[in-house]
């Protein structure tokens, strides 16, 4: 009766996994799916503008990724513990189609990491104009804010109004987002890309185009 | 040439930023030298303020009712007026601390000399009410003795 019992349990237990294995299995199909199509469009001699959309949906991914990691962990752990106990059961044909497909579901899991490395490499060009366009606008934004309180030349009303100006303008408080450093880290960026013959015409035209408005 | 637009921008936004940190400089400096107006006038407020002070002291219509009184009036009279030297040595030091920001051409130029003029026609009342007040007591000093 107990040996009934232990089976059951088992079964129980066993059920729950493979249904937490199948539920990952297709969740990893179906991003597996978006790299295939990401990877196949990469082909195309796509743009570098069209190659940062597909980079952005790239960065979502390596999120959700990240994300479920910890659950993989998890899961792996248990596959452990499921196939040192299988060996003790006699439902060992169920608990071993289980283990299967919990190996098959961890080797996409490495192969689905291993993708996104490998598109990443392939989008590093992207990431760089991505990441000089996004600075580019910061500082441009910036200087502009900045520029709006130059013009407007406010001298306080008192003292103490002087003071906080100054204190805003250039004391431990004030917006340092961008400094020299931040300027240099943007050439040097820009230098990378053209160094890397790095064709992006609109969008750094575009950009010229705000510096011109400023 | 597609690289063009990459050296333009970098190059714009290089002397965009140069100029940037000059007007930033500069509004600093201004900054700096508002303060020290703003203290300047802070500082004359305070001086106006012991002139106010004292100023309340001398409209008193008291002139004593007898002689005793009379004198005592007369010792505070003496008080007033060392307190109102002193005062005047403070309008000096306003008065040199101005030629010094107004040399400098520092901003709110007008707030300064709005600053003395204002001084100077208070240390003008309080000087024209201590000089009645010591002829009214005088007069009834000797009306008493």
């Amino acid at each position: 009766m107990e040996a009934f019992r232990c089976r059951l349990d088992f079964a129980l237990v066993l059920a729950k996994f493979d249904s937490e294995i199948n539920e990952m299995t297709s969740w990893i199909d179906e991003k597996n799916k978006f790299l295939h199509n990401s990877q196949t469009h990469l082909h195309d001699r796509l743009s570098l503008e069209d190659k940062m959309t597909h980079l952005k949906k790239h960065q979502a991914l390596e999120i959700e990724l990240a994300s479920n990691a910890l659950r993989i962990e998890a899961l792996a752990i248990q596959l452990g513990e499921l196939k040192k106990t299988s060996n003790d059961q006699n439902t060992m044909v169920s608990s071993l189609r289980v283990v299967e497909r919990g190996d098959e579901m961890l080797q996409q899991w490495f192969q689905i990491n291993k993708n996104i490395k490998i598109l990443n490499a392939e989008l590093k060009e992207a990431k760089d104009l991505f990441d000089f366009n996004h600075k580019a606008d910061q500082i441009l934004h910036w200087i502009g804010d900045k520029q709006c309180v130059l013009n407007a030349q406010e001298l306080g009303k008192d003292y103490e109004h002087a003071k906080a100006l100054l204190k805003s303008l250039i004391g431990k408080d004030a917006d340092q987002t961008v400094d020299s450093s931040a300027i240099k880290e943007l050439n040097n960026l820009g230098a990378k890309l053209v160094a890397n013959g790095s064709d992006s015409d609109s969008i750094v035209q575009s950009k010229l185009n705000q510096i011109n408005e400023a | 040439m597609k690289r063009k637009f990459f050296i333009i921008f970098l190059k714009k936004l290089n002397s965009r930023w140069v100029f940037f940190q000059g007007r930033r400089e500069e509004y600093q400096e201004l900054l700096e030298s508002a303060l020290e107006v703003h203290k300047f006038n802070g500082d004359v407020d305070d001086t106006n303020a012991r002139i106010q002070e004292k100023a309340g002291l001398l409209s008193s219509q008291d002139y004593g009712k007898n002689l005793t009184m009379v004198e005592q009036l007369l010792r505070k009279q003496d008080a007033i007026e060392r307190d109102m030297s002193a005062i005047h040595r403070k309008l000096n030091e306003h008065d040199n601390e101005a030629k010094k920001l107004l040399a400098k051409n520092s901003p709110l130029r007008d707030t300064i000399i709005e600053s003395l003029k204002k001084l100077e026609a208070s240390w003008q009342q309080l000087a024209e009410l201590a000089h009645m007040r010591r002829l009214k007591l005088q007069q009834s000093y000797n009306l008493q003795k």
